[in-house]
């Protein structure tokens, strides 16, 4: 092998190695997330709503890694949601993908990557979520208290998640950037 | 844009899009028994999460050691070394208590039923989205658990498990309304079917539908498991009548039931995987 063919074999390891530690580290952020979502007594509740924690932090892999990345962490975190929910399996893992892909897509194109930015996506992908879950599991299954759902339940949630979006941006950040600085 | 909408990465993704919506198509046509996927992942995920809600479990009992007693705190101030020594064992002594009176309420529960069979089972995770306290437990078809099976506490009964994995299971409660359990009222003996509606679960309540107009039930009656229908065994404690209404049909009555146990403060279980049914004793 040439000098020149070791060392760009040498770069490309050495990234195929970074990539697998980006992902790991990722996969782990996704995992805690959901545990912390979904632990019984971990969160007080909003009126009758619970943070869904696993949206902030897909849609800012989405808007750190891009709309590829970022739907590969959709998918992720929506099969691990699913796997703890009353939902059908694959519900949540569609939309976030297709939710996710969006927001990576905005920000490579169209929006600068800031805590503004996130939180206006993070809005746009909650209430996207919301109300499709809203629409399909209360709407159609239980007409008469979907107003109540609504209100007690879906907008609350947004906006309780919302309030914690600040500071998983943050931690996300920090995690984005440190992987980027050893790549 | 349009770059992105011909390229491989995003062909790639609308087929990950088309697998999911076939996984859903997939799990909605299974009823009972969690997919492959669920299998497959809530294997390994499952024992994580219970690691998750034992360490969030000891943490709540040791931040409780501060803000529970003034017992504590008067001696607290008159032994200091002392007591942190006994609340690094406390912490140690409360795990222990709680199995001990697990074990003991398992006990009571086994001399009063017989012929019940229980896997004991803690709830790990609950769904953030869920409205009625849906919870997911740490057992399995592994432990004997399957769908449709009662999942009680010494209180009484809180729901029915809907869908089980290899280590772990998926209830619902008696407050969804996709949960009816055939229940009588102990006094009257009056039959009814128990469902839930939103408006009454954010109260932790539920209702007794199909009550006949002169049934006779009143305020404070307990209402109990009928055992027809064959998944609910007979005598099981649901809750206790708030009030008792005419449906606007005019033709029926409703109740409303305050259950036995806070459904949305449970973390220790049993799941009923077996019992002799009514039927079974006349034979």
């Amino acid at each position: 092998m040439k000098p020149e063919e070791r060392l760009n074999a040498g770069r490309l390891i050495n990234r195929l190695g970074s990539r697998y530690l980006k992902w790991t580290a990722y996969g782990l952020v996704i995992l805690l997330t959901i545990i912390l979502q979904s632990l019984p007594r971990f969160l007080p509740q909003l009126l009758s709503a619970k943070p869904l924690l696993i949206i902030p932090v897909v849609v800012c892999i989405a808007m750190f890694e891009g709309p590829v990345d970022g739907a590969a962490a959709g998918v992720c975190g929506g099969i691990l949601w699913d796997l703890f929910s009353d939902r059908l399996l694959g519900f949540n893992a569609l939309i976030l993908l297709i939710l996710c892909c969006a927001c990576g897509l905005m920000s490579q194109l169209l929006i600068r990557n800031n805590l503004l930015s996130t939180l206006m996506m993070t809005a746009a992908t909650l209430f996207v979520q919301g109300i499709l879950s809203w629409f399909f599991y209360d709407l159609l299954l239980d007409f008469e208290n979907s107003l109540t759902a609504l209100l007690y339940f879906t907008l609350p949630g947004i906006f309780y998640t919302l309030i914690l979006t600040p500071p998983i941006y943050l931690a996300v950040y920090a995690v984005a950037r440190i992987l980027r600085n050893r790549e | 844009m349009k770059n992105f909408i011909k390229s491989t990465a995003f062909k790639a993704l609308t087929a990950v899009a088309l697998f999911l919506v076939g996984i859903m198509i997939y799990a909605a046509s299974t009823s009972g028994v969690a997919t492959i996927p669920e299998i497959l992942t809530g294997a390994i995920v499952t024992p994580i999460q219970s690691l998750g809600s034992a360490i969030s479990d000891g943490f709540n009992n040791f931040i409780g050691i501060f803000t529970d007693s003034n017992i504590l705190r008067e001696e607290n101030n008159k032994l200091q070394s002392e007591i942190n020594d006994l609340r690094r064992n406390q912490v140690e002594l409360d795990e222990l208590k709680r199995l001990n009176e697990l074990y003991r309420q398992f006990l009571e529960l086994k001399e009063q039923n017989p012929d019940y069979s229980f896997v004991d089972c803690r709830v790990i995770a609950v769904d953030a989205g869920s409205k009625y306290g849906n919870f997911t437990i740490n057992a399995g078809i592994l432990s004997g658990v399957e769908a449709n099976q009662p999942v009680i506490t010494p209180q009484g009964l809180v729901g029915v498990v809907y869908q089980a994995g290899l280590n772990f299971s998926k209830v619902r409660t008696i407050l969804d309304p996709s949960t009816q359990v055939s229940a009588s009222v102990s006094r009257t003996n009056s039959g009814g079917v128990t469902g839930g509606s939103l408006s009454l679960a954010l109260q932790n309540k539920l209702r007794l539908n199909y009550l006949s107009r002169n049934s006779g039930v009143a305020a404070g009656d307990y209402v109990i498991t009928s055992g027809k229908g064959g998944i609910y065994p007979d005598g099981l404690l649901i809750g206790t009548i708030k009030e008792v209404e005419l449906e606007s049909d005019g033709l029926t009555m409703y109740a409303v039931i305050e259950p036995f146990s806070n459904i949305n403060d449970i973390s220790d279980v049993f799941v009923i995987t077996g019992f002799k049914s009514p039927s079974e004793d006349t034979e």
